[in-house]
């Protein structure tokens, strides 16, 4: 199964949203959250952990990694790279929130880490009213 | 360049960064979030320690890899990404021993810009360190083609280094957190193109005087 990493500057905007898709999930798809609180912003370590204990997790063969603004991107993408993440993280362009939204509801389903990522970019498309 | 001058630079560019880390801060608050000079100053006091440490590595490969270890694990944001990864980068360049010839260490810089631009896909003009990364780099190796020394490139490349930072300062951010200003990020200097130069501040000072 596909799991989702979420990555803020804030930990405790990641948290907030973690508990938002568990509840839209039901708990169904295994999701991390990472984040700063001291200084505030996403490290390249905090996201390499935070993908092994993702990739622990029982049944979870792949992750998708979605970030906050460009830093966090930037972090993702040289996490997977400094992590030996290649083919096991996928990094998706895509809103935060509406993002993580769309991803764990492609997960849920069952869709691989290709799908999930493409499910949460579209979701930067789709007009909110 | 020797392991020991490659050390230096890294000492010297902590020390710089902390003489201007309110400066870099200053900066940062117009466009960012007032943090960049804190921020790499507390990376670089962790590759000062990590380089100094007992049992550090003494050849160029090792060396450089602790410092890009050090900035990934201590450096928040994309600062600490891009360079981390950029000198992980280089470490591959780089020779397990204790120096390397001026062409080595050239290639070494060229891998540290094009991590750079590969990890951060920024182009010249977009307003962030590239804008002196990339041109800084390309005179370093115009320089040493042109047969003047290691030294005198680096000298060279430093005083070029500090023109290309203040000629940040008209542009409009395209990437980072500038970028969500738009053509207000127009007018103020780019704090990464500014901590850029003083490293190359740091590289010239090192060689200059060893």
């Amino acid at each position: 199964m596909t799991g989702v990493l979420l990555a803020s500057h804030s930990k405790r905007l990641a948290d907030g949203l973690k508990e938002l898709v568990d509840e839209l999930c039901h708990g169904a798809v295994p999701v991390v959250a990472v984040g700063g609180g001291h200084p505030l912003g996403v490290s390249v370590e905090m996201v390499v952990e935070g993908a092994q204990a993702l990739l622990a997790q029982p049944g979870v063969d792949a992750g998708v990694g979605l970030g906050d603004l460009g830093g966090a991107l930037v972090a993702l993408e040289a996490a997977v790279e400094v992590g030996h993440l290649e083919g096991k993280l996928l990094i998706a362009d895509a809103p935060l929130v509406e993002g993580a939204v769309a991803a764990v509801m492609a997960a849920a389903i069952g869709e691989g880490p290709e799908a999930v990522a493409a499910a949460a970019a579209e979701a930067g498309q789709l007009p909110k009213r | 360049m020797t392991s020991d001058q490659f050390r230096r630079i890294w000492f010297r560019f902590g020390e710089l960064v902390t003489e201007h880390r309110d400066e870099l801060n200053r900066l940062d608050a117009a466009i960012g979030d007032a943090d960049h000079g804190t921020n790499l100053a507390r990376g670089l006091a962790k590759v000062a320690a990590d380089l100094g440490a007992d049992g550090a590595s003494t050849h160029l490969a090792g060396s450089c890899r602790q410092v890009g270890m050090a900035l990934l694990s201590t450096v928040g944001g994309a600062s600490g990404a891009l360079w981390g990864s950029a000198l992980l980068r280089a470490a591959g360049a780089l020779p397990e021993a204790e120096a390397c010839d001026t062409a080595t260490a050239v290639a070494a810089a060229r891998q540290v810009v094009d991590a750079m631009q590969s990890r951060g896909h920024a182009e010249l003009g977009d307003k962030t360190m590239i804008d002196v990364w990339r041109p800084a780099v390309a005179l370093l190796e115009a320089s040493v083609a042109e047969g003047m020394s290691g030294p005198q490139a680096a000298v060279a490349v430093a005083e070029r280094a500090v023109t290309l930072a203040d000629a940040t300062a008209p542009l409009v951010a395209r990437r980072g957190r500038a970028s969500y200003l738009g053509a207000r990020s127009a007018g103020h200097v780019d704090p990464g193109s500014v901590s850029t130069a003083l490293f190359w501040r740091a590289v010239a000072d090192t060689v200059a005087h060893s």
